[in-house]
């Protein structure tokens, strides 16, 4: 036990006076009496002088001594210091990568977390963050424990990697000045290392116990060779393990496959599946292990191998060599699946188009015209800025458009376009659709920026190329998890693999952070077109590991932070009871006495 | 007025009980010691020279030869005496007002049973221990005893020995003593008022004396001896003021029984006078 206000105890000198007052012999009252025989031996007051007498231990006294102190004990402010995750104001930050999926791990971070939203309250406020490829904050300085079990009924584990890190961040954020504030990770460690160890003032609560697993790492169409689909099973157990994959189209199993995989191993098959373009072929393992998120797969059959590129607008080395760079990727002079312009008018939506400096676009509007501004956003998360670091690039000249933003698109808000990279509050790159179909829409000319030599720039490009691949079915079949997708004109629906959402036509559906299908439906629930979206590989070798905190406990499911619990609320009420017990020393009823002898 | 009109009623159907023979100077209700004219024969005796012929019993001087007179039982009046202590201490609380109505209630009583009643108070005026009230007989007297009676306030100091000894020792007859006893001598005061023929003490007390209500620290002043004491009461003080007021009780009852009295403490409350008759009837003081 200690005292948050160890200088109250000064005031135990207050007993001094109360000793005094007890001792000090106060005025006596003259009361006449019939007679004073009755008195004889009653005790004497100290007839001499001295203004003071022995002190008399009544129990008055006893129980005014014993408030007194209590009540000093009670202005100390005694405490226990008490192993609890909950602080004046906590933030609980869960990660939501797939490798949380393993060995309910997820389960049992939400069944923690519910116990602690139970004990939330004014002096207790809770924040919620997801760490999951699209970090968020679920719950701000919430006291209400009902709304804080409705927004982790909202979590699900998602197919992407951890970003811990920016999850710290936005947790960091949530504190105020007024209230210390805690943060907890509720986390199997990840993948990605985080930028800063040891994590300052953070506990973990660490799910270390491993999970033997057995995964689809890689499940796509063959590039080139039609009706063949490329499959790699990893077993990250040290067991070998059989495992039978059941290959459908279209819900219609076509091929079983017994395949056994040695510890630590990969399995890579190439199956014949026979499917047209558009169709929906997916793999499905048969297997007990420790998680089923990555048990299944799924990809559309695109209609071609590659992609046909066709530059359009003023010619540029940049975007040539480009071309040439790529593989997979062929510039064609006409017909292309995949549309670059490079400045002048926007044409016609006939493919999916990378317009460099265009005309603006519908929804995007040319405010201004910046100079020699360097890149400091882009957006966390976003899988077509995968591996692209574009810190510090910089852009000599750069419309400043205005656009309506689709970073949160609601049903019926209209065309939006998400900004992926920023220069301050200037848009460089966006991703949107035009005339129903995808778009990437940047703000500045190759040739204005350091950017086509920067070593990005050919990822970026990869990635733009294979994002718009997709949407026009000529990609690689699936695309990683939290890709948007672009919804057509007339769609109002989108259907995943965990339920339906509904939207407004003509927008960007951004919510793919499961795994699996997303079929985009109109308004009379027929299907426009189907999606595909697949699991980080990574996440499946995912190994449990501790995060490395400082100033807190970090340990296994249950970790825990101390903090003081006070007891001034049981002192006082001990207070109020020793108080009311005095008052009832003090004026309890004097038993019967005599009546008239009969 | 001492007792109410519903009261007196109800004491004009009761009259005293005395347990020895009295012998008073006038005709009452009383086995009297003496032989009397009553009805009610009691014995013979020879016959001497000068007794009344129509007493000799001639139905046995004709059988036995023997010359006998006829002996009938005399009836004598109980002259009572009534003292009420009315020292300064009788002052406090309702003590004095109790005192008028139990002295009220036994001196009506008296008057009603055909006896002569005869009031007293202690202290008296000046130099006099006390102070005797008139004699009076009938109920019709009672007007002029109750106002004797009001008359009298409570003050002064009283020498209880001394008033007792000398009015038990004046004529025959019951001594009613009504006092609180707070005096130093009160022993000497129930054993002289013994003197009489037969005598009652009603101890009057006022219930604050039985159950003070006071603590802290005191200077507690007698109010007829002006001396005082300073004492520190709690809750142990009060406790052995108690044990020490029953003993002082269960001593009088003790002392006052002892020499053949009766003895009736009688705490001044509002019902004193019913309480009272209640009392003396479970007695067979009255009937």
């Amino acid at each position: 036990m200690s005292f948050l206000a160890p200088v109250a105890f000064f005031l135990t000198a207050l007993v001094g006076p109360l000793v005094a007052l007890y001792m000090l012999r106060s005025r006596r009252r003259r009361v006449v009496v019939p007679s004073l025989l009755p008195w004889e031996g009653a005790p004497r007051s100290v007839s001499s002088a001295r203004p003071w007498e022995r002190i008399r231990l009544t129990p008055l006294f006893l129980l005014q001594l014993l408030v007194l102190l209590l009540f000093v004990l009670s202005l100390a402010r005694p405490s226990v210091a008490q192993r609890s995750l909950l602080g004046p104001h906590t933030v609980l930050v869960i990660d939501t990568s797939a490798s949380m999926a393993q060995a309910g791990r997820f389960e049992r971070a939400v069944g923690e977390m519910r116990s602690l939203v139970g004990e939330a309250s004014e002096d207790r406020l809770i924040s919620i963050v997801t760490g999951g490829p699209d970090p968020q904050v679920l719950a701000a300085f919430a006291a209400d424990s009902a709304a804080l079990e409705e927004a982790l009924d909202e979590l699900a584990v998602t197919g992407g990697a951890e970003r811990l890190g920016e999850a710290i961040r936005l947790a960091r954020g949530l504190a105020t000045p007024d209230r210390p504030t805690s943060v907890v990770i509720f986390s199997d460690g990840g993948t990605n290392p985080l930028s800063v160890e040891p994590v300052a003032g953070a506990v973990h609560v660490a799910f270390p116990d491993p999970a033997p697993n057995v995964g689809v790492s890689l499940f796509a169409p063959v590039p080139d060779v039609r009706g063949v689909a490329a499959l790699e099973i990893v077993n990250v157990g040290l067991d070998e393990v059989g495992v039978d994959a059941v290959i459908s189209v279209e819900g219609v199993p076509v091929t079983r496959l017994r395949i056994d995989i040695a510890g630590q191993a990969v399995a890579r098959r190439q199956v014949e599946v026979g499917a047209d373009a558009g169709s929906v072929v997916t793999v499905e393992l048969a297997v007990d292990d420790g998680s089923d998120l990555d048990d299944r797969a799924v990809f559309v059959v695109p209609s071609t191998g590659g992609a046909g590129v066709e530059l359009v607008g003023e010619r540029s080395l940049f975007l040539e060599a480009l071309l040439r760079a790529l593989p997979g990727t062929e510039q064609v002079a006409d017909g292309g699946s995949i549309v670059i312009v490079n400045g002048g008018p926007t044409p016609e939506a006939a493919a999916p188009m990378w317009l460099i400096r265009t005309d603006p676009p519908e929804g995007v509007s040319v405010t201004g015209v910046g100079q020699n501004l360097v890149v400091g956003f882009q957006r966390p998360g976003e899988p077509l800025l995968d591996d692209v670091d574009l810190a510090g690039v910089v852009v000599g000249e750069v419309d400043i458009v205005d656009v309506v933003a689709a970073e949160h698109l609601q049903p019926g808000s209209g065309s939006g376009w998400l900004p992926l990279v920023r220069a301050g509050d200037v848009p460089l790159l966006l991703l949107g659709e035009v005339g129903g179909r995808r778009a990437v829409y940047q703000t500045f000319l190759l040739e204005h920026s350091d950017l086509p030599v920067n070593v990005a720039f050919p990822i970026l490009a990869r990635n733009i190329i294979d994002w718009l691949g997709a949407g026009s079915g000529s990609g690689q079949g699936a695309d990683p998890v939290g890709t948007p997708i672009v919804l057509p004109e007339g769609a109002t629906v989108v259907l995943g693999p965990a339920g339906e959402v509904a939207v407004g036509d003509g927008n960007l559906f951004v919510a793919t952070h499961r795994p699996g299908l997303y079929r985009v439906l109109d308004a009379g629930g027929s299907g426009l077109r189907a999606e595909a979206r697949t699991l980080d590989p990574s996440e499946i070798h995912a190994v449990p590991r501790t995060i490395e905190v400082q100033g807190t406990d970090s340990g296994g499911a249950g970790g825990e932070a101390t903090t003081s619990r006070e007891w001034v609320g049981w002192i006082l009420g001990t207070i109020l009871v020793f108080s009311l017990l005095e008052w009832w020393v003090g004026h309890r009823p004097a038993p019967a006495r005599r009546g008239m002898v009969a | 007025m001492i007792l109410e009109p519903g009261l007196r009623r109800r004491l004009e159907r009761l009259a005293l009980v005395t347990r020895h023979r009295v012998r008073g100077r006038w005709w009452g209700g009383h086995r009297s010691q003496r032989m009397g004219d009553s009805l009610d024969f009691a014995d013979y005796r020879e016959y001497v020279e000068g007794d009344d012929l129509r007493r000799v019993d001639y139905n046995l001087l004709a059988r036995l030869g023997v010359l006998l007179i006829r002996l009938f039982e005399a009836e004598d009046e109980s002259p009572i005496r009534v003292v009420v202590d009315r020292s300064a201490s009788m002052a406090m609380g309702a003590k004095w007002p109790a005192a008028l109505q139990v002295a009220g209630v036994i001196s009506f009583l008296g008057l009603a049973s055909g006896d002569r009643v005869q009031p007293y108070v202690t202290p008296g005026d000046g130099a006099r221990p006390f102070e005797a009230g008139p004699p009076l007989r009938h109920v019709a007297s009672w007007p002029r005893l109750e106002a004797w009676l009001e008359h009298h306030q409570p003050g002064g100091a009283t020498v209880l020995p001394t008033v007792t000894g000398a009015v038990a020792a004046g004529a025959p007859g019951p001594v009613v003593l009504i006092s609180d006893l707070m005096d130093t001598a009160w022993e000497a005061a129930v054993d002289r008022l013994s003197l009489g023929r037969g005598g009652l003490l009603l101890h009057v007390l006022d219930p604050i004396e039985l159950r003070p209500d006071l603590a802290g620290d005191l200077d507690l002043v007698d109010v007829e001896s002006g001396m005082s004491i300073a004492v520190s009461l709690d809750r142990d003080a009060i406790a052995a003021y108690d044990a020490r007021m029953a003993a002082f009780l269960d001593a009088a009852e003790r002392r006052v029984r002892r020499r053949g009295l009766e003895y009736v403490l009688a705490p001044a409350t509002p019902d004193l006078a019913e309480r009272l008759v209640e009392v003396l009837a479970r007695r067979q003081l009255v009937r």
